[in-house]
C-alpha cells in the first residue's frame, strides 16, 4: 500500500511539473514582444537587444523555464498588469467566493444525483427509470450559460423571489474564512446569513442541476452492474431481505466509483465556475479571470491556469487515496 | 456484436439531429431574412409573425441568425471530436499493438494529459493565441485525444489476445492488416458511441468558450456568441438569449440521445 | 408430514415470452441426494433458481412447487422466507459469488444474525464451526480474509458453509464443482455428501457430469430442453437407461466405456 501512495505522489509531482511547462510554453506563445514594451516603440536594434538582455530574454529556453519554475515554487506567479499586485494574492482573495459556490453545488448535486441514480437502477425498465434517464440526458445537455439566465429570468425577473446577482445585498460580516455562510453565522448575523443563502440559490441551482444528471447516470450504471452480479444473488439466497441486500451489499460496491465522479465533477465545476460567475456577477476567481482575459492581463490568466490545474490534480490524488480505503482489493494489489 | 435495432432513444436523437443538420445545410433556403441585414427600425422586437424569434439590437432577424449559426456551431463540435477521435484511435491502437516500452511511455503521457483540467488549459491557450473558432477547435480537439487513445488501446489490447487475432498472426498477417480487418471493425461501435456523446460535450464546451468571448467573433452567428451578445438585454428582451441557447441545448440533447441510443442498440446487455 | 420434502409438478417458466421450462416434475425426499443432470441449456439451473424465487426478473412461473406440502408458486413471499433457513443454495462460480469488498466473517455472520436471529457471539461461533466442518483448517484466518485472498476450493467451501449455516432441510447445489480443478472436485463433492448426511439434509444437485451422479446421488433426474425425460434411482437408471437421450449421455461416461470395452474384449 505504501508503494501505491508513493507512486501516486510521484505521478502528482510529474503532472504538476507538466502543468508548469504548459503554462510556461503558453506564456511564450503570447504575441507581442516584452522587450519592445520596455525599450519603447522607437528603440533601435541595439537598444532592443539591450532590453532583451536586461529582461533575460536572450537566454536559452530551458534556463528561462528553470527560472520560472523557481519563482513558482516560491509562490511568485508574477504580478497583474492591471493592478500591479501579485497574482497569487489576487487569486487567493477571491478564492473563497468560488469555493463556496463550488462546494455548495457539489453537495446539492450529489445529494440529488445519488438517490435518483439508485432509484433508477432499482426500477429499471419501468417509468421512474425512464423518467430519470430522460431527465438526466436533458440536464447534461443544457449549457450553463443558458440555464443560468433562464433561472434568473424566472426567479428574479418574473417571480422576484431571489436576487439575480452578486453575493450579498446587506452589509458583509467581518471576514474570518471568506465563506459568507460561515462568517455570517460566526457573527451571529442571521439576516445576512439568509441573504447570502438567497444569493447562492440560483447559481448553486444552475451548477448543481448540470451535475445531478451526470451523477445520476453514473450511479445508475454502476448500481445496475452491481445488482447483476452473482454475489448479490448469493446474498439473496442466504435469506437476507431485499432492503438489506441493497443497502449493505449493492450500495456499498456501487458507490465506490462515485468517488471518481466527484473528481470529474470538480473539474467540470472549475470550468463551469468561469461561466457561472460571469453570468451572476459572482466576485470569485472565475469572473476575475474572464476580466483578465479581456484586459490582456496574461500573468493572471496563466496564474489561474496553473493554480487550478494543480488544485485539480491534488484533489484527484485525494480521490485515488479514498478509493484505497474503500476497496480492499486495490490495497493488496498495491 | 449484433445490433439490436432501432430503439426510441436512437430514433429521437436522429430526429432531432436531422432537424438541426437540415437547418444547417438548408439555412439559405429556410431563412426568411439575410442574417447580417441590419434594420434600425426593427431593433429588439419580441417574437412575432414577421420575426419568429424576434430581432437583436441591430434589428437582425434572430431566426435567420440562428439558422445560419447552426453551421459554425456544428462544424466546431465535429472538428473537435474528429481531431480527438482520429488522433486518439491512431495513438491508442499503435501503442496497444506495439507494446513494450513505447506503449508504456505513450500511456504515461496520456495519463499526464488526462490528469489536467483540459478546459482550463484551453482557456489559457485561447486567451494567449487570441480568440478564434479555429484555435478553439484545435485546442479542445487535441486535449480530447488522450480519452480516445485510452479507449482504443484498451480495446486493442483485449482484441490482440483474442483467438481470431492470434490465428491471423500465426498465419503471418501483417500488423497493418490485423489493424484494418480485425481491430478497427470491433473498435468502431464503441468509438462511435463515445464520439456521439463527445459531440454533445464538444458543442457545450465550444459554445461556452464563445459565450465568454474566446471563440467565434462577430458577426458570426455561432450560438454561444449569440447568447453572449444577449447578456445586456436579458431581463427586458428575453427571447434574445432564449432561442440561441435553446438551439444549443436541443442539439446537444440530440447528440446525447444518439449516443445513448447507439449504445443500447449495439450492446443490449448494457441498457445504461 | 407425508410425501416428499420437495415436489415439483409440471413447472413451467417463460422469460420474455420464450418458454424455457416446459413442465418439469421431480421429487426430493428427506435426506435424499437427487441429481439433476443435462446439457447446458437444459434448464436445470433455472429449475433450481425458481424454487427459491431467484429466477431473473421478467420470468413468469406456472405449475406447482411444494415444499413440505406448502405451495410456493404464486406466493413469492413464501419462497423468500424459506431462503437460508429451510432451503440453502450453493452457487456455481466461487470466483464471483462472494462479495469482493467484505470479509468472509461478515458474509457469514450477517445472514446468521439477520435471518437466523443469532447473537453476534453465536453467529461468529456458528460460522467458524461450520467452516471447520467444511474441512477448513483455520476458520478464524479464513473469516478475517477477503474472498480474493482465498483459493477457488476454499471459496467453494465457504459457499457450501454459507448454505449449511442455518441447518436447512434442503440444500440446492448448482454445479458446485464445475468451476474447480479436477483434484479439488472430488474433495468438495465428498464434503457435500458428508455434510448432507451429518445434517440430515436433502440435496438437489445440479450437474452436467454423469460421473458425479453415479458416485454421489440416490436419485437422478435427466433434463433436456426444459423437460424431464427420465427419472429414477441413480445407479439403476444409469446402468440401464430407458430413454435414448439418457443412453446417449451415459455412453459418454468414461467409466461405462471402460466397462463396455472390458466386456467386448476377446
Amino acid at each position: 500500500m505504501a508503494a501505491f501512495v508513493l507512486r501516486r505522489l510521484g505521478f502528482l509531482v510529474v503532472v504538476v511539473l507538466a502543468v508548469t511547462v504548459i503554462t510556461f510554453l503558453i506564456a511564450q506563445a503570447i504575441p507581442g514582444d516584452p522587450a519592445r514594451v520596455v525599450a519603447g516603440p522607437r528603440a533601435d536594434a541595439q537598444q532592443l537587444a539591450k532590453a532583451r538582455h536586461q529582461l533575460g530574454l536572450d537566454r536559452p529556453l530551458p534556463v528561462r523555464y528553470a527560472d520560472y519554475l523557481g519563482r513558482v515554487l516560491h509562490g511568485d506567479l508574477g504580478a497583474s498588469i492591471v493592478t500591479g499586485r501579485p497574482v497569487l494574492s489576487e487569486l487567493a482573495a477571491r478564492a473563497p467566493a468560488t469555493l463556496e459556490l463550488m462546494i455548495s453545488a457539489l453537495i446539492v448535486g450529489v445529494a440529488g444525483g445519488v438517490p435518483l441514480g439508485v432509484a433508477a437502477a432499482l426500477t429499471r425498465g419501468r417509468w421512474p427509470d425512464r423518467l430519470i434517464r430522460a431527465g438526466s440526458a436533458l440536464t447534461i445537455s443544457v449549457p450553463a450559460f443558458w440555464l443560468g439566465p433562464l433561472l434568473i429570468l424566472v426567479f428574479y425577473g418574473a417571480l422576484q423571489v431571489l436576487p439575480g446577482s452578486g453575493r450579498l445585498d446587506l452589509d458583509p460580516p467581518p471576514p474570518v474564512t471568506g465563506f459568507l455562510l460561515i462568517d455570517t453565522l460566526l457573527a451571529g448575523d442571521v439576516a445576512a446569513f439568509g441573504d447570502a443563502l438567497a444569493h447562492l440559490a440560483i447559481p448553486v441551482l444552475t451548477l448543481a442541476l448540470l451535475d445531478v444528471g451526470a451523477i445520476a447516470r453514473l450511479v445508475r450504471g454502476q448500481m445496475i452492474e452491481v445488482l447483476g452480479e452473482d454475489y448479490i444473488r448469493t446474498a439473496r439466497a442466504t435469506g437476507l431481505s431485499e432492503a438489506t441486500v441493497i443497502l449493505r451489499y449493492a450500495l456499498r460496491n456501487g458507490l465506490t466509483p462515485l468517488v471518481t465522479v466527484l473528481g470529474l465533477s470538480i473539474a467540470q465545476m472549475l470550468y463551469g465556475s468561469v461561466v457561472i460567475e460571469s453570468i451572476f456577477a459572482w466576485p470569485g476567481d472565475g469572473s476575475y479571470v474572464v476580466g483578465a482575459i479581456f484586459n490582456l492581463d496574461f500573468p493572471v490568466v496563466l496564474g489561474f491556469a496553473l493554480v487550478t490545474s494543480v488544485a485539480y490534480v491534488v484533489v484527484n490524488l485525494g480521490v485515488d487515496l479514498t478509493y484505497l480505503l474503500l476497496d480492499p482489493r486495490i490495497r493488496e494489489a498495491g | 456484436m449484433s445490433p439490436r435495432g432501432l430503439n426510441p432513444t436512437l430514433v429521437a436523437g436522429l430526429a432531432i439531429l436531422g432537424v438541426v443538420i437540415g437547418a444547417a445545410l438548408f439555412a439559405g433556403l429556410l431563412a426568411p431574412y439575410d442574417p447580417n441585414a441590419i434594420a434600425p427600425a426593427q431593433i429588439l422586437q419580441p417574437p412575432s409573425l414577421r420575426h419568429v424569434a424576434g430581432t437583436d439590437e441591430l434589428g437582425r432577424d434572430m431566426f435567420s441568425r440562428i439558422l445560419y449559426g447552426a453551421r459554425p456551431s456544428l462544424l466546431v463540435a465535429v472538428a473537435i471530436v474528429a481531431i480527438a477521435a482520429t488522433g486518439g484511435v491512431i495513438i491508442g491502437c499503435a501503442s496497444g499493438l506495439a507494446g513494450g516500452l513505447a506503449d508504456t511511455l505513450v500511456m504515461r503521457l496520456v495519463e499526464i494529459v488526462m490528469a489536467l483540467p483540459g478546459l482550463v488549459i484551453a482557456l489559457a491557450l485561447a486567451a494567449a493565441l487570441g480568440p478564434s473558432l479555429v484555435n478553439l477547435a484545435l485546442a479542445l480537439g487535441v486535449l480530447g485525444i488522450p480519452f480516445y487513445a485510452r479507449v482504443a488501446r484498451a480495446q486493442t489490447l483485449s482484441l490482440r489476445e483474442r483467438a481470431f487475432v492470434r490465428a491471423a498472426r500465426a498465419m503471418g498477417a501483417s500488423r497493418w492488416f490485423i489493424l484494418r480487418r480485425h481491430i478497427v471493425p470491433n473498435l468502431a461501435p464503441t468509438i462511435v458511441v463515445f464520439m456521439s456523446l463527445g459531440l454533445s460535450g464538444a458543442l457545450l464546451g465550444a459554445s461556452a468558450l464563445s459565450f465568454i468571448g474566446l471563440g467565434a467573433q462577430p458577426p458570426m452567428a455561432e450560438w454561444g456568441a449569440l447568447v453572449n451578445a444577449s447578456r445586456s438585454y436579458i431581463l427586458d428582451d428575453w427571447w434574445y438569449a432564449l432561442f440561441p441557447g435553446a438551439a444549443v441545448a436541443l442539439t446537444s440533447f440530440g447528440f446525447t440521445l444518439l449516443g445513448d441510443g447507439l449504445r443500447d442498440a449495439l450492446d443490449p446487455k448494457a441498457g445504461r | 408430514m407425508s410425501g416428499p420434502l420437495l415436489q415439483l409438478s409440471g413447472l413451467r417458466l417463460a422469460i420474455e415470452g420464450r418458454e424455457i421450462l416446459r413442465g418439469v416434475s421431480l421429487d426430493v425426499g428427506a435426506g435424499e441426494i437427487v441429481g439433476v443432470v443435462g446439457e447446458s441449456g437444459s434448464g436445470k439451473s433455472l429449475t433450481a433458481l425458481s424454487i427459491l424465487d431467484l429466477a431473473p426478473p421478467g420470468a413468469s412461473l406456472a405449475g406447482s412447487i411444494r415444499f413440505e406440502g406448502r405451495e410456493l408458486v404464486g406466493d413469492p413471499g413464501a419462497a423468500r422466507r424459506l431462503r437460508g433457513v429451510a432451503i440453502g443454495y450453493v452457487p456455481q462460480e466461487p470466483m464471483t459469488s462472494l462479495n469482493p469488498t467484505l470479509r468472509i466473517a461478515q458474509q457469514l455472520t450477517w445472514p446468521a444474525r439477520l435471518v437466523g436471529g443469532l447473537s453476534r457471539r453465536d453467529a461468529h461461533d456458528r460460522a467458524a464451526e461450520t467452516l471447520r466442518r467444511m474441512q477448513i483448517d483455520d476458520p478464524e484466518r479464513v473469516m478475517r480474509a477477503y474472498p480474493f485472498e482465498l483459493s477457488g476450493g476454499q471459496r467453494q467451501r465457504v459457499l457450501i458453509a454459507q448454505a449449511f449455516l442455518l441447518q436447512p432441510k434442503l440444500v440446492i447445489a448448482d454445479e458446485p464443482t464445475t468451476a474447480l480443478d479436477v483434484t479439488v472436485q472430488a474433495e468438495v463433492l465428498a464434503l457435500l455428501q458428508a455434510a448432507a448426511r451429518d445434517e440430515g439434509a436433502a440435496v438437489l444437485l445440479i450437474t452436467h457430469n454423469m460421473g458425479v451422479v453415479w458416485r454421489v446421488c440416490d436419485q437422478v433426474c435427466v433434463m433436456r430442453l426444459g423437460e424431464v425425460v427420465e427419472r429414477g434411482p441413480a445407479r439403476a437408471t444409469l446402468a440401464a437407461p430407458a430413454h435414448p437421450y439418457t443412453r446417449g449421455l451415459c455412453d459418454a461416461l468414461p467409466e461405462r466405456a471402460a466397462h463396455r470395452s472390458r466386456i467386448l474384449a476377446p
